[in-house]
Protein backbone atom coordinates (compact mmCIF):
# COMPACT_ATOMS: atom_id res chain seq x y z
CA UNK A 1 0.00 0.00 0.00
CA UNK A 2 1.42 3.54 -0.62
CA UNK A 3 2.52 4.87 2.35
CA UNK A 4 3.85 7.87 1.38
CA UNK A 5 1.28 10.44 1.48
CA UNK A 6 0.60 13.87 1.78
CA UNK A 7 0.77 14.34 5.16
CA UNK A 8 -1.71 17.57 4.81
CA UNK A 9 -4.15 15.15 3.29
CA UNK A 10 -4.16 13.06 6.52
CA UNK A 11 -4.17 15.72 8.75
CA UNK A 12 -7.27 16.84 6.85
CA UNK A 13 -8.62 13.41 7.22
CA UNK A 14 -8.15 13.29 11.43
CA UNK A 15 -9.96 16.82 11.06
CA UNK A 16 -12.87 15.06 9.60
CA UNK A 17 -12.52 16.63 6.31
CA UNK A 18 -15.05 14.36 3.90
CA UNK A 19 -12.61 15.43 0.69
CA UNK A 20 -9.64 14.13 2.00
CA UNK A 21 -11.28 10.75 3.31
CA UNK A 22 -12.54 10.40 -0.45
CA UNK A 23 -9.35 10.86 -1.31
CA UNK A 24 -7.86 8.10 0.83
CA UNK A 25 -10.92 5.59 0.28
CA UNK A 26 -10.60 6.21 -3.95
CA UNK A 27 -6.16 5.71 -3.35
CA UNK A 28 -6.79 2.73 -0.57
CA UNK A 29 -10.40 0.63 -2.34
CA UNK A 30 -8.47 -1.61 -4.57
CA UNK A 31 -6.23 -3.21 -1.75
CA UNK A 32 -8.47 -2.63 1.34
CA UNK A 33 -10.84 -4.85 -1.17
CA UNK A 34 -8.29 -7.59 -2.11
CA UNK A 35 -7.06 -7.77 1.38
CA UNK A 36 -10.77 -8.51 2.79
CA UNK A 37 -11.42 -11.12 0.08
CA UNK A 38 -8.57 -12.72 0.62
CA UNK A 39 -9.70 -13.39 4.08
CA UNK A 40 -13.54 -13.86 3.87
CA UNK A 41 -12.89 -15.56 0.23
CA UNK A 42 -16.77 -14.21 -1.33
CA UNK A 43 -17.49 -11.19 -3.26
CA UNK A 44 -20.72 -9.76 -2.29
CA UNK A 45 -19.65 -9.81 1.50
CA UNK A 46 -16.54 -7.89 0.94
CA UNK A 47 -18.51 -5.17 -0.93
CA UNK A 48 -20.13 -4.97 2.91
CA UNK A 49 -16.68 -5.27 4.54
CA UNK A 50 -15.10 -2.59 3.06
CA UNK A 51 -17.93 0.02 3.87
CA UNK A 52 -17.96 -1.46 7.47
CA UNK A 53 -14.12 -0.73 7.10
CA UNK A 54 -14.07 2.78 6.05
CA UNK A 55 -16.78 3.54 7.89
CA UNK A 56 -15.18 2.65 11.17
CA UNK A 57 -11.92 4.25 9.85
CA UNK A 58 -13.93 8.06 9.67
CA UNK A 59 -15.41 7.25 13.04
CA UNK A 60 -12.06 6.01 14.66
CA UNK A 61 -10.17 9.13 12.81
CA UNK A 62 -8.87 11.18 15.52
CA UNK A 63 -7.01 7.70 17.22
CA UNK A 64 -5.13 7.88 13.84
CA UNK A 65 -1.60 9.18 14.07
CA UNK A 66 -1.27 10.97 10.54
CA UNK A 67 2.95 10.20 10.31
CA UNK A 68 2.24 6.85 10.51
CA UNK A 69 0.92 4.36 7.54
CA UNK A 70 -2.23 5.67 6.69
CA UNK A 71 -2.28 1.65 4.33
CA UNK A 72 -1.33 -0.66 7.68
CA UNK A 73 -3.54 0.88 9.97
CA UNK A 74 -6.46 0.67 7.33
CA UNK A 75 -5.35 -2.66 7.00
CA UNK A 76 -5.90 -3.65 10.80
CA UNK A 77 -9.14 -2.03 10.44
CA UNK A 78 -10.48 -4.82 7.55
CA UNK A 79 -8.83 -7.57 9.30
CA UNK A 80 -11.21 -6.64 12.55
CA UNK A 81 -14.00 -5.45 10.07
CA UNK A 82 -13.36 -9.22 8.09
CA UNK A 83 -13.17 -11.17 11.66
CA UNK A 84 -16.23 -9.66 12.60
CA UNK A 85 -17.75 -11.34 9.36
CA UNK A 86 -16.18 -14.92 9.76
CA UNK A 87 -17.57 -14.68 13.91
CA UNK A 88 -21.01 -14.11 12.39
CA UNK A 89 -20.56 -17.17 9.89
CA UNK A 90 -18.83 -19.40 12.25
CA UNK A 91 -22.19 -19.01 14.87
CA UNK A 92 -24.16 -19.66 11.19
CA UNK A 93 -21.73 -22.68 11.06
CA UNK A 94 -22.44 -23.98 14.48
CA UNK A 95 -26.13 -24.33 13.38
CA UNK A 96 -25.65 -26.74 11.09
CA UNK A 97 -24.07 -30.56 11.91
CA UNK A 98 -23.80 -32.19 8.38
CA UNK A 99 -23.81 -31.46 4.83
CA UNK A 100 -26.94 -32.51 3.48
CA UNK A 101 -27.96 -32.96 0.06
CA UNK A 102 -31.12 -30.45 -0.13
CA UNK A 103 -30.34 -29.14 -3.43
CA UNK A 104 -30.68 -31.96 -4.84
CA UNK A 105 -27.65 -35.03 -5.46
CA UNK A 106 -24.30 -33.51 -5.20
CA UNK A 107 -20.73 -35.40 -6.27
CA UNK A 108 -18.30 -36.77 -3.59
CA UNK A 109 -15.55 -34.28 -3.99
CA UNK A 110 -18.50 -31.70 -3.64
CA UNK A 111 -19.76 -32.73 -0.46
CA UNK A 112 -16.05 -33.05 0.81
CA UNK A 113 -15.28 -29.83 -0.20
CA UNK A 114 -18.70 -28.71 1.67
CA UNK A 115 -17.48 -30.35 4.43
CA UNK A 116 -14.10 -28.83 4.66
CA UNK A 117 -15.34 -25.43 4.21
CA UNK A 118 -17.71 -26.07 6.93
CA UNK A 119 -15.19 -27.67 9.48
CA UNK A 120 -13.11 -24.37 8.72
CA UNK A 121 -15.49 -21.80 9.39
CA UNK A 122 -15.98 -23.46 12.63
CA UNK A 123 -12.54 -22.42 13.63
CA UNK A 124 -12.39 -19.13 15.88
CA UNK A 125 -12.03 -15.88 13.41
CA UNK A 126 -8.26 -15.54 14.48
CA UNK A 127 -7.56 -18.57 13.71
CA UNK A 128 -9.34 -18.55 10.40
CA UNK A 129 -7.13 -15.52 9.22
CA UNK A 130 -4.02 -16.80 10.24
CA UNK A 131 -4.57 -20.10 8.26
CA UNK A 132 -6.05 -18.96 5.35
CA UNK A 133 -3.12 -16.58 5.18
CA UNK A 134 -1.10 -19.04 5.38
CA UNK A 135 -2.55 -22.29 3.94
CA UNK A 136 -4.23 -21.06 1.35
CA UNK A 137 -2.60 -17.37 -0.25
CA UNK A 138 0.57 -19.10 0.88
CA UNK A 139 2.16 -16.70 2.70
CA UNK A 140 4.65 -16.53 4.95
CA UNK A 141 4.86 -16.01 8.79
CA UNK A 142 6.58 -13.20 9.04
CA UNK A 143 4.33 -11.92 5.91
CA UNK A 144 1.62 -12.14 8.00
CA UNK A 145 2.64 -11.04 11.25
CA UNK A 146 3.45 -7.84 10.17
CA UNK A 147 0.04 -7.76 8.34
CA UNK A 148 -1.87 -8.36 11.13
CA UNK A 149 0.76 -6.32 13.57
CA UNK A 150 1.37 -9.73 15.37
CA UNK A 151 4.93 -11.21 16.52
CA UNK A 152 5.72 -13.96 14.05
CA UNK A 153 5.62 -16.18 17.53
CA UNK A 154 1.70 -15.34 18.28
CA UNK A 155 1.45 -16.07 14.20
CA UNK A 156 2.74 -19.71 14.47
CA UNK A 157 1.14 -20.66 17.37
CA UNK A 158 -2.55 -19.63 15.87
CA UNK A 159 -1.77 -21.74 13.01
CA UNK A 160 -0.67 -24.30 15.12
CA UNK A 161 -3.89 -24.49 16.91
CA UNK A 162 -5.57 -23.87 13.55
CA UNK A 163 -4.50 -27.09 12.14
CA UNK A 164 -4.87 -28.89 15.59
CA UNK A 165 -8.11 -27.79 15.69
CA UNK A 166 -8.71 -28.40 12.02
CA UNK A 167 -7.75 -31.92 12.22
CA UNK A 168 -10.03 -32.91 14.99
CA UNK A 169 -13.20 -31.19 13.26
CA UNK A 170 -12.45 -32.88 9.91
CA UNK A 171 -11.76 -36.35 11.47
CA UNK A 172 -15.35 -35.51 13.95
CA UNK A 173 -16.96 -35.21 10.23
CA UNK A 174 -15.41 -38.90 9.00
CA UNK A 175 -12.76 -37.00 6.40
CA UNK A 176 -9.34 -38.70 6.56
CA UNK A 177 -6.63 -38.73 4.62
CA UNK B 1 -2.84 -35.76 7.98
CA UNK B 2 -0.23 -33.94 7.46
CA UNK B 3 0.04 -30.33 6.29
CA UNK B 4 0.24 -30.62 2.65
CA UNK B 5 -2.47 -32.67 2.67
CA UNK B 6 -4.74 -30.06 4.74
CA UNK B 7 -3.07 -27.31 2.46
CA UNK B 8 -4.27 -29.44 -0.78
CA UNK B 9 -7.91 -29.95 1.02
CA UNK B 10 -8.41 -26.06 1.97
CA UNK B 11 -7.05 -24.96 -1.49
CA UNK B 12 -9.87 -27.29 -3.36
CA UNK B 13 -12.57 -26.12 -0.61
CA UNK B 14 -11.94 -22.51 -1.05
CA UNK B 15 -10.70 -22.03 -4.76
CA UNK B 16 -9.79 -18.02 -5.56
CA UNK B 17 -12.80 -16.13 -5.16
CA UNK B 18 -14.34 -14.18 -8.17
CA UNK B 19 -14.24 -10.32 -8.35
CA UNK B 20 -10.92 -8.45 -9.20
CA UNK B 21 -13.24 -5.13 -8.32
CA UNK B 22 -16.55 -3.91 -6.13
CA UNK B 23 -19.68 -4.50 -8.34
CA UNK B 24 -20.59 -0.71 -7.77
CA UNK B 25 -18.97 2.59 -6.62
CA UNK B 26 -18.65 1.92 -2.44
CA UNK B 27 -18.39 5.64 -2.02
CA UNK B 28 -21.83 6.25 -1.75
CA UNK B 29 -22.92 3.86 0.64
CA UNK B 30 -19.76 4.92 2.79
CA UNK B 31 -21.65 8.71 3.03
CA UNK B 32 -24.95 7.09 3.81
CA UNK B 33 -23.26 4.97 6.62
CA UNK B 34 -21.36 8.73 8.22
CA UNK B 35 -24.40 10.73 7.58
CA UNK B 36 -27.00 7.90 9.14
CA UNK B 37 -24.33 8.01 12.33
CA UNK B 38 -23.62 11.69 12.70
CA UNK B 39 -27.75 12.72 12.10
CA UNK B 40 -30.22 13.14 15.32
CA UNK B 41 -32.76 9.90 14.93
CA UNK B 42 -36.10 10.96 15.49
CA UNK B 43 -35.47 8.75 18.84
CA UNK B 44 -32.87 11.11 20.07
CA UNK B 45 -34.98 13.87 19.42
CA UNK B 46 -37.93 12.80 21.44
CA UNK B 47 -35.30 11.30 24.05
CA UNK B 48 -34.00 14.94 24.67
CA UNK B 49 -37.56 16.30 24.50
CA UNK B 50 -38.75 14.68 26.73
CA UNK B 51 -35.93 14.88 29.40
CA UNK B 52 -36.00 18.95 28.91
CA UNK B 53 -39.97 18.93 29.43
CA UNK B 54 -39.89 16.78 32.30
CA UNK B 55 -37.00 18.88 34.05
CA UNK B 56 -38.87 22.34 32.81
CA UNK B 57 -42.34 21.02 34.37
CA UNK B 58 -40.18 19.72 37.96
CA UNK B 59 -38.84 23.10 37.89
CA UNK B 60 -42.26 24.77 37.25
CA UNK B 61 -44.05 22.82 40.03
CA UNK B 62 -41.29 22.68 42.44
CA UNK B 63 -38.57 25.55 42.27
CA UNK B 64 -36.44 24.30 45.24
CA UNK B 65 -35.94 21.16 42.98
CA UNK B 66 -33.45 24.01 41.22
CA UNK B 67 -31.25 23.59 44.09
CA UNK B 68 -30.84 19.94 44.11
CA UNK B 69 -30.24 20.04 39.99
CA UNK B 70 -27.58 22.37 40.33
CA UNK B 71 -25.95 20.29 43.52
CA UNK B 72 -26.09 17.55 40.97
CA UNK B 73 -24.91 19.12 37.94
Amino acid sequence: MPDELDRELLRRFVRGDQDAFESLFRQFESEVYHWILRIVRNASSTEDIVIEAFWRAYRGRASFDSSRSFGAWMRRIATNAACDHLRVMRTRASWITTVDGIEGPKSADCILGESIALGFRKLPPKLQVVATLALIEGHSHAEIAEALDLPVGTVKSRLFRAIYSLRKELTRLGIRS
Amino acid sequence: MNEEHLRCLLCSAFPKPEGDKPSRDLWPSIVCRIEASTAWSRIDTSVAVGVGAGVAITLAILPKALLLLAYHL
